[in-house]
């Protein structure tokens, strides 16, 4: 176990490192920054010296050793716009992207798996189409129109919550339900499929044969073993959550890295748009680890030796 | 209890639970009259950075302009130069001025405003070795401090319009500014004007306060507050709900939501941003080189239809990229007139009697809807013969192909593009050096003799010499159009009833412009 944790971690460190490179390079092929800051009136020459402050003016190689070098002392640039270290500037939207996403999974997860379970074990009853009919909406709705109904109807017709902002309990709601709508029906739909392939297994037949309760059938022996697909989407959607729910911050102004990061795309703004790169993506990679890991806690017949 | 008494009794609690109510109602009144006044304002965006040397664009001018000041200033409808931490000014020769500085102001950290701080502020502005927006002050050779209040600055080129360059030229606090890092600076800053900095939380919100130690009017307004939320819908919501007083970037399109509600109202400047029509003439494609194509293409717009169709009645036609505000603005030139008729035969004229295929570029944002005001002008232009092949692509796309384009005879570019300019100053050297002049960054054109012309008119400093050449200029942009004018865009702002406000044109929101009705 324990070396299995220690070459998943390299493998992490590889992935982050291919990443980030490949970000590097991509990001330089596509515009100048430079371009973005010269004021309208400048001169050509007005063009190439901001090249040169911003360090844009030597072969992309040479950009990348530099990059690389300032890397390992945890130098990661700072922001051609706000003019602050980039890191840092991403490592403080971390708080608010991680408070959604939790609100977003503890919504989410439970809602889903409820109602995958309850259609499963309802198969083909008025329940499981109920169940199937939220799930599809769930999946189709697009999160921008959801999050604007939402504002439109709690907001603005009813005052009960905040349009958009960050900061109490009553701003989280809104952006947690509209994220929290689509995983729910993702799990659920996803619930259902492996809940209904595990009820037809011989074992969960044994189990009714000797005599327990449709409780302990569903719960105890079906549940479980449909839960290792589940915890995988779970995790994959986490990672997803993690890199900023772009939409979702963007329609409830929340200060999360997500908006961050398309500003700075929009922006060319490198520095950050690197540094919340090397996040999201160790998030990502450490949230697959973690994945790994935990199909051992619930499925015994996984074992990492 | 006998029951006479009941209603005596009951005049008593009545009594009494009036003086309870009373009480903490009375308190409140209290507390009312004597709570800050706040304004919150909803932006599209943070304001990029506070430091006024490297910061741009109107939500950076939101936080600048509050919170710094120039020597001086223009007012709301950029006519006029007004005084600030000069009181007053001559010109001592072609070359160089001389400023009489206000006594008795101080920054928010309480450095004395002088001399000193006038040549420490250009000093920083025109470092080379730093991101900073000085394209505009190259030409300020020295910062030669009188006395402590007096300065005289010398100039390596005339400029006839320096001083209304000037309000830009921020003046921070020599001491605090050489102390911190400059990161440290853009997130903290310190200046002369009537608000202070007091908290920011980039995302979220950013927060000044009016300050005590102000030289000029205190402003009625206590308390700013911007946040930054990038929905139009959301910020349109918070306004609705009174969680906002004020928003910037009201959608053309629910500008009625805004006139419905009796507790709000829609403010709109004069516009400074003037949209056109820009035209490659390097990249070698040849109908757009004839000047006659050029005035077929511009007699085909139906400015006013693009403006109450597309933008809901917002705009003004343009007969050139000069604006009313403008030094020698030509009122006698009528916006180009739609003339479909004429264009077709002035594209029979110039040997293209069936039109001819064109590339055009746009993006939603560089102009407001630009994706829909280009796509009525393809369809306008279709009608005489001109086939639009119409690229939307992203601002920054638009921006990155076109802006400091380094390979302009190349052809790669669609000859036909969309484009802005939104000088901060009354005056059309901006975009004439920008746009027109060889070498400009967005100058897609070489005519030596417009040219020559641009430099006298840049460098003029005859009023009278200058007013003749800015006609002359109009007459050659009105008949030979490099680029095609189309018209003024106008900004639109929300804001509650509660707030007296007029739009500056500017972009700029000011709390010192704010009263309370």
């Amino acid at each position: 176990m324990l070396s299995y944790s220690a070459r998943r971690i390299a493998q992490a460190v590889l992935v982050v490192f291919a990443v980030t490179t490949f970000a590097f390079v991509i990001l330089r092929a596509v515009g100048d920054p430079a371009r973005l800051l010269v004021s309208p009136e400048g001169t050509m020459e007005d063009l190439q010296s901001l090249r040169r402050v911003l360090g844009l003016d030597v072969p992309l190689w040479q950009q990348y050793v530099r990059f690389i070098g300032h890397s390992f002392v945890g130098d990661f640039g700072s922001s051609f716009i706000h003019g602050t270290d980039a890191f840092k500037l991403v490592i403080s939207r971390l708080p608010a992207t991680l408070l959604l996403s939790g609100a977003a999974l503890l919504i989410g997860v439970p809602f889903g798996m409820l109602m995958g379970v309850v259609a499963a074990v309802n198969r083909k009853k008025a329940l499981d189409q109920i169940a199937t009919f939220l799930a599809v909406i769930g999946r189709a709705t697009p999160h921008f129109w959801l999050a604007i109904m939402l504002i439109m109807v709690f907001s603005v017709q009813l005052r009960l919550l905040p349009p958009s902002g960050y900061g109490s309990f009553a701003h989280l709601i809104m952006p947690a339900v509209s994220l929290g709508a689509g995983l729910a029906a993702t799990i659920a739909r996803l619930t259902r499929s492996c809940m209904l392939d595990v009820l037809s297994q011989d074992y969960v037949r044994t189990a009714r044969a000797k005599g327990l309760g449709q409780d302990r059938v569903v719960l105890g022996h079906a549940l479980r073993n449909a839960l290792i697909p589940v915890v995988t989407v779970v995790g994959l959607q986490l990672g997803y959550l993690l890199g900023g729910a772009i939409i979702t911050e963007t329609v409830f102004a929340w200060p999360g890295i997500g908006r961050l990061l398309i500003s700075a795309i929009n922006n060319y703004d490198y520095p950050i748009v690197q540094s919340a790169i090397i996040v999201i993506a160790s998030a990502f990679v450490l949230i697959n680890v973690a994945v790994d890991l935990v199909y051992a806690l619930i499925d015994p017949r996984v074992r990492y030796d | 209890m006998k029951r006479g008494n009941e209603p005596v009794n009951r005049l008593a609690r009545r009594l009494w639970l009036a003086l309870l109510l009373a009480l903490p109602l009375q308190a409140l009144l209290v507390h009312a009259q004597q709570a800050p006044v706040e304004v919150v304002i909803g932006l599209t965006d943070d304001p990029p950075s506070g430091d006024p040397h490297k910061s741009r664009g109107a939500n950076g001018g939101h936080l600048l302009y509050n919170v710094y000041e120039g020597l001086v200033a223009l007012n709301g409808e950029m006519t006029e130069v007004l005084p600030k931490l000069a009181t007053s000014w001559e010109q001592v020769d072609e070359f160089s001025w001389r400023f009489h500085l206000r006594e008795g102001v101080t920054f928010h950290n309480g450095e004395p405003f002088n001399a000193e701080a006038v040549k420490y502020s250009i000093a920083r502005l025109l470092d080379p070795n730093a991101v900073r927006l000085n394209s505009g002050y190259k030409h300020i050779s020295e910062v030669e401090i009188v006395d402590d209040h007096t300065v005289v600055i010398h100039l390596s080129t005339t400029d006839p319009m320096f001083i209304e360059r000037l309000p830009d030229v921020h003046m921070v606090p020599p001491v605090y500014t050489a102390s911190v890092s400059e990161e440290e600076f853009g997130r903290n800053p310190v200046g002369t004007g009537p608000y202070r900095f007091v908290d920011w939380t980039v995302g979220d919100h950013l927060t000044l306060e009016a300050y005590d130690g102000y030289w000029g009017t205190k402003p009625v307004v206590d308390r700013l507050v911007f946040r930054p939320i990038p929905e139009v819908s959301t910020r349109l919501a918070e306004l609705q709900t009174g969680r906002v007083d004020f928003i910037t970037g009201v959608n053309y399109d629910t500008v009625s939501v805004i006139e419905n509600d009796p507790s709000l109202r829609v403010e709109s400047n004069s516009g400074r941003r003037t949209v056109f029509v820009h035209v490659d003439q390097l990249g070698g494609f040849a109908p757009l080189q004839d000047a006659r194509v050029r005035q077929a293409v511009s007699h085909a717009i139906d400015r006013q239809l693009l403006i109450d169709g597309v933008l809901n009645g917002y705009g003004t036609p343009l007969a050139t990229f000069f604006r009313p505000d403008m030094f020698g603005f030509d009122a006698d030139l009528p916006a180009q007139a739609y003339d479909p008729d004429l264009s077709r035969s002035l594209l029979a004229e110039a040997g293209y009697p069936d039109g001819f295929t064109v590339r055009m570029s746009t993006s939603p944002t560089t102009v407001t809807k630009g994706d829909e005001i280009a796509q009525a002008i393809a369809s306008m232009l279709g009608e005489v013969g001109i086939k639009v092949d119409l690229q939307v692509v992203s601002d920054q796309t638009q921006r990155d192909t076109y802006l400091g384009n380094p390979d302009k005879t190349s052809g790669a570019v669609p000859p036909l593009f969309m484009w802005n300019w939104g000088s901060q100053l009354p005056d059309a050297s901006s975009p004439l050096t920008g746009l027109l002049r060889t070498g400009g960054v967005t100058s897609y054109m070489s005519n030596p003799e417009l040219d020559a012309l641009i430099d006298r008119f840049v460098a003029e400093m005859n009023p009278e010499t200058r007013r003749a050449q800015a006609i002359e200029l109009q007459q050659f942009l009105y008949t030979d159009l490099p680029v095609i004018p189309l018209y003024l865009q106008l900004d639109l702002y929300g804001v509650n009833e509660r707030i007296g406000w007029t739009a500056r044109k500017d972009e700029y929101i000011l709390g010192v412009d704010m009263s309370l009705r």
